[in-house]
């Protein structure tokens, strides 16, 4: 008998077991209802709304933490933790912010510790065996901001060596090789380039049509310095064209040298899955 | 008795500590986990898994992020990184595909993860295709020491749902994302 009520116990602790690995969350964060907002007009309301939701089925689930740093430097009251949530349970709360121009918006920009005009910051909930992360993005626009005026092309995507190996990339560049907002990684069969410096860059309009929308050149030309597979000293020559919508026309043409000079890389091709966009600014 | 008493136990430990999702890993069903160590005496440091995947992605053909980085400190130190891959097919939400390798000393109680996006990435649906801008992202997260060391792996799942947002005829990144 004795036997039986500790079986009996066992079971019963079996049971309370598999209940409190039943809890599951997720967030949701938004900024004025979006989670990419371009703000371009002063002053500026940014009202942000966060949502922690229990989604375990049938169970209610316990909120360990739901944190927020950034918001919470600014002043938000942050959620109360830990509580629990019922089946199908949720809680949500709003913070608004007041950005007088873009300095302060920009200002913000900083808090989230990358060196850019974009607010990114995430909104984290914890519960016994996980975690979920939702991020909402703010970019300033205006004088000083990340899409002040000025060319560029944007984009990416595959093209193929007639081995059938699949080169991607990815880049937003300026068409003032001075600007330091460069990007552009090439990935390949492992390998990988990352440009640490635009050198040169030429945007020319050819007989190509970018349209639309019409941005006045259609051809990116340019060198640069960076790292092959995590090494300096890697240079790269390459061209894109954007060849209007939806970018089945548009091509890319690339040469990578590693530090010692040996050709690591040499496509040229038009693209598939992407497309390369022009911007007048 | 006492043998079927320790049976019992047996199997309420097994149902309480492991991990009650089915894993689908390199697209073996309750396969093995690919890459990490084998279980190390104790003292010495446990391989885990960084493994990447997706839900969410239906109106996808293809949508290729490309990993740049990926950085780990235990309790504020660095350690060492094994990446496996640099680019993944969020589109394939059946696949959980293993991304890094690293090693977790024990007793280690606070994990933070950084997965650095690159540029370069692409995604194709059935009304066309185009580019995935991913920069400047990345996947942020802090683990339990105490968890990754007993299970191994820690598994990020995207919302694509909610983590793309279209713009200039690309997708734009905005991760959220749920680590298990």
């Amino acid at each position: 008998m004795r036997n039986r009520w500790f079986i009996a116990g066992l079971v019963g602790f079996l049971a309370v077991t598999s209940s409190a690995l039943g809890h599951e969350l997720e967030c949701e964060k938004t900024v004025n209802g979006e989670t990419l907002l371009v703000v371009d007009s002063f002053p500026a309301k940014l009202t942000y709304e966060l949502v922690v939701r229990n989604i375990a089925p049938d169970l209610p689930s316990d909120v360990l933490g739901a944190e927020d740093p950034l918001l919470e430097s600014l002043g938000f009251e942050g959620f109360d933790t830990p509580f629990t949530l019922p089946v199908d349970g949720e809680v949500r709360k709003t913070f608004d912010v007041q950005l007088r121009d873009v300095k302060a918006c920009l200002a913000m920009a900083k808090l989230d510790g990358s060196d850019d005009s974009a607010i990114d910051n995430s909104f984290t909930v914890r519960w016994d065996s996980g975690s979920a992360v939702c991020s909402a993005r703010v970019e300033c626009v205006g004088e000083g901001g990340g899409s002040r005026p000025g060319p560029r092309m944007t984009g990416g995507g595959s093209v193929f060596r007639q081995d059938g190996q699949r080169i991607t990339h990815g880049f937003q560049l300026r068409c003032d090789a001075n600007d330091p907002r460069q990007s552009l990684e090439v990935n390949w069969n492992g390998n990988h380039f990352h440009l640490l410096d635009l050198t040169s860059a030429e945007c020319k309009d050819t007989d190509l049509d970018e349209r639309p929308p019409s941005a006045g050149f259609d051809t990116f030309i340019g060198t640069g310095v960076g790292k092959y597979n995590g090494v300096d000293g890697a240079t790269i020559q390459f061209t894109f064209t954007d060849d209007g919508e939806p970018g089945i026309n548009d091509t890319a043409q690339m040469v990578i040298h590693d530090a010692a000079g040996n050709v690591v890389l040499s496509v040229e091709g038009k693209l598939r899955f992407g497309n390369h966009q022009a911007h007048r600014n | 008795m006492k043998t079927h008493v320790k049976w019992l136990l047996a199997a309420v430990l097994a149902a309480g500590c492991g991990d009650p999702r089915p894993r689908n890993i390199g697209g073996v069903e309750g396969g093995p986990v690919s890459g990490a160590p084998e279980a190390s005496p104790a003292g010495e440091s446990v391989g885990v898994d960084l493994q990447l995947g997706a839900v969410g992605a239906e109106r996808f053909s293809s949508l290729l992020v490309a990993l740049d980085e990926v950085r780990v400190l235990a309790d504020g130190a660095p350690v060492e990184v094994r990446p496996t891959r640099d680019l993944v097919d969020l589109a394939d939400t059946a696949r959980v595909e293993t991304v890094a390798t690293f090693a977790l000393p024990p007793g280690v109680q606070r994990v933070e993860v950084h997965v650095g996006l690159g540029a370069a990435g692409g995604f194709a649906t059935g009304k066309g295709s185009g580019w995935v801008d991913t920069w400047p992202g990345a996947l942020r997260f802090e683990a339990a020491g105490t968890q990754l060391l007993r299970t191994r792996h820690s598994v990020v799942t995207i919302d694509v749902r909610r983590s793309f947002v279209e713009r200039d005829q690309a997708l734009v990144m905005v991760p959220t994302f749920r680590v298990h």
